[in-house]
């Protein structure tokens, strides 16, 4: 369920100046992809300020690997990829946190400023999300939400397959639980 | 199929992830049984949600500025890219000023000095070689950011005390003769030099970004591990056939580049 870019042409063509060191094109492109990424990143790890951060790693990230995007695929594939790696290297990095068992307080988080507070069943879902245990929360994102396969989730992971299938089954379960309350 | 047969295969299902075949026997079970239909119903409908939500949520505040300030030069990209590719340093990304492991830098330093030390004088005494000077003689050109300084064609004679060692990065004598251990070492200790000139040119790029107490911890380690390097050269000088020195030079070496990279890494 990746979604491609608008105007390819006008991307490649701003991908092309920011691999050549044009900041000014690079924050354009920025500006174009920040809501996705931002989005992937809150719901992986559930906490605004850390998505933040996360946003901004990737970003980074981007830049200093750009040089390496050689265009076999769309750039906000390649930048979607990259932010997964980013938060799941993150997680890897934290390791289990006890404090980070269940989800986060910061529902806020989702309530963009560009966007009137949704009371409707997104939000209960995004809320929802937000109280799955990291694992579960990571896999359900990811297949659920990103469309991506098990098969790459578990390569991505490092997981087994039927472990990927198994916290997805966990994740499910528990989210249908949480909105049938 | 079984109902339990079934029910592991509710997800695979109503995700459309399963295999014609067994699509069909799962499908044959749901028209079948109420409770795994509704299991099914209850998915899909889940699944419309989780692709019913918005593919962007735009932050609280704006990061770029953030961004922007941790943006290298395209330049300074390329050179690191051509480190990468040479497989010395897999960058990572940071998040925040390094907060390195001290213990583990400390640690690390400290054990290549007292492996180093103690092998050397148990080579040493074990070979129980002439006490007198030694002369140094090949010249070397020694090159690289670590190295330092560059020494050609100089004549050294060093006290054969290992507490006073010779060399200590630059100003480096060369083996002793052609044909020994030490002087077939040579080349690698080119490519040492040059990993290690690579990876501290990386970290003095980004010594801005480091903690002072890092950049402290860091410089007091390496000059640790590099008095075990002057002392395993200053022991081979006396015995340039030493093939355990060789080892342990080489060994003391690995041990700077792997704290190198461990620094860039992190």
């Amino acid at each position: 369920m990746l979604v491609e870019d608008a105007a390819p042409a006008a991307t490649d063509a701003i991908v092309r100046r920011a691999q050549q060191g044009d900041v000014a094109a690079f924050e354009q492109l920025y500006r174009q992809h920040l809501d996705r990424v931002y989005a992937l990143c809150l719901r992986i790890c559930g906490d605004g300020t850390k998505a933040e951060e996360l946003a901004q790693d990737v970003f980074v990230r981007a830049w200093q690997k750009l040089a390496s995007f050689e265009g076999k695929s769309a750039f906000s594939t390649w930048l979607h990829r990259l932010a997964v790696n980013v938060c799941l290297g993150d997680r890897r990095a934290e390791g289990i946190r006890i404090g980070r068992v269940f989800g986060t307080d910061d529902l806020e988080a989702y309530e963009s400023p560009g966007r009137p507070p949704d009371p409707g069943q997104a939000m209960d879902l995004e809320r929802a999300i937000a109280t799955l245990p990291p694992g579960a929360r990571t896999v359900f994102v990811l297949h659920d939400v990103e469309g991506y396969k098990h098969e790459e989730i578990a390569e991505m992971h490092g997981l087994a397959v039927g472990t990927c299938k198994a916290q997805l089954h966990r994740a499910r379960r528990l989210l249908r639980e949480a909105l049938d309350r | 199929m079984t109902h339990e047969q079934a029910t592991e295969r509710l997800d695979d299902f109503a995700s459309g992830e399963l295999p014609d075949i067994e699509r069909v026997r799962v499908q044959r079970h749901v028209e079948a049984c109420d409770e795994c239909r509704a299991e099914v119903e209850a998915i899909r409908s889940l699944l419309a949600m989780a692709q019913a939500l918005p593919a962007g949520i735009a932050p609280r505040r704006d990061l770029w500025a953030g961004i922007a300030e941790r943006l290298e030069p395209r330049a300074a990209m390329a050179e690191l890219a051509v480190v990468e590719e040479t497989k010395v340093i897999p960058l990572v990304p940071r998040r925040r000023p390094w907060q390195p492991p001290r213990w583990a830098l400390q640690a690390a330093a400290a054990l290549v000095l007292v492996a180093s030390s103690s092998a050397v004088t148990a080579v040493l005494m074990r070979r129980q070689g002439p006490a007198g000077p030694v002369a140094i003689g090949t010249p070397v050109h020694v090159t690289g950011p670590a190295a330092g300084t560059q020494t050609a064609g100089t004549q050294e004679t060093v006290a054969p005390d290992p507490a006073t060692p010779a060399v200590n990065g630059g100003g480096r004598p060369a083996a002793a003769g052609q044909g020994t251990a030490f002087a077939a070492f040579h080349p690698a200790e080119q490519d040492y030099e040059k990993a290690i000139g690579d990876l501290a040119g990386v970290l003095e790029a980004r010594r801005a970004q480091m903690a002072p107490e890092t950049v402290r911890t860091l410089e007091t380690n390496l000059r640790i591990i590099d008095q075990a390097i002057a002392e395993s050269r200053a022991a081979l000088a006396k015995d340039p056939n030493s093939r355990e020195l060789v080892q342990m030079l080489g060994a003391t070496y690995d041990a700077k580049v792997k704290m190198l990279r461990q620094a860039v890494e992190l």
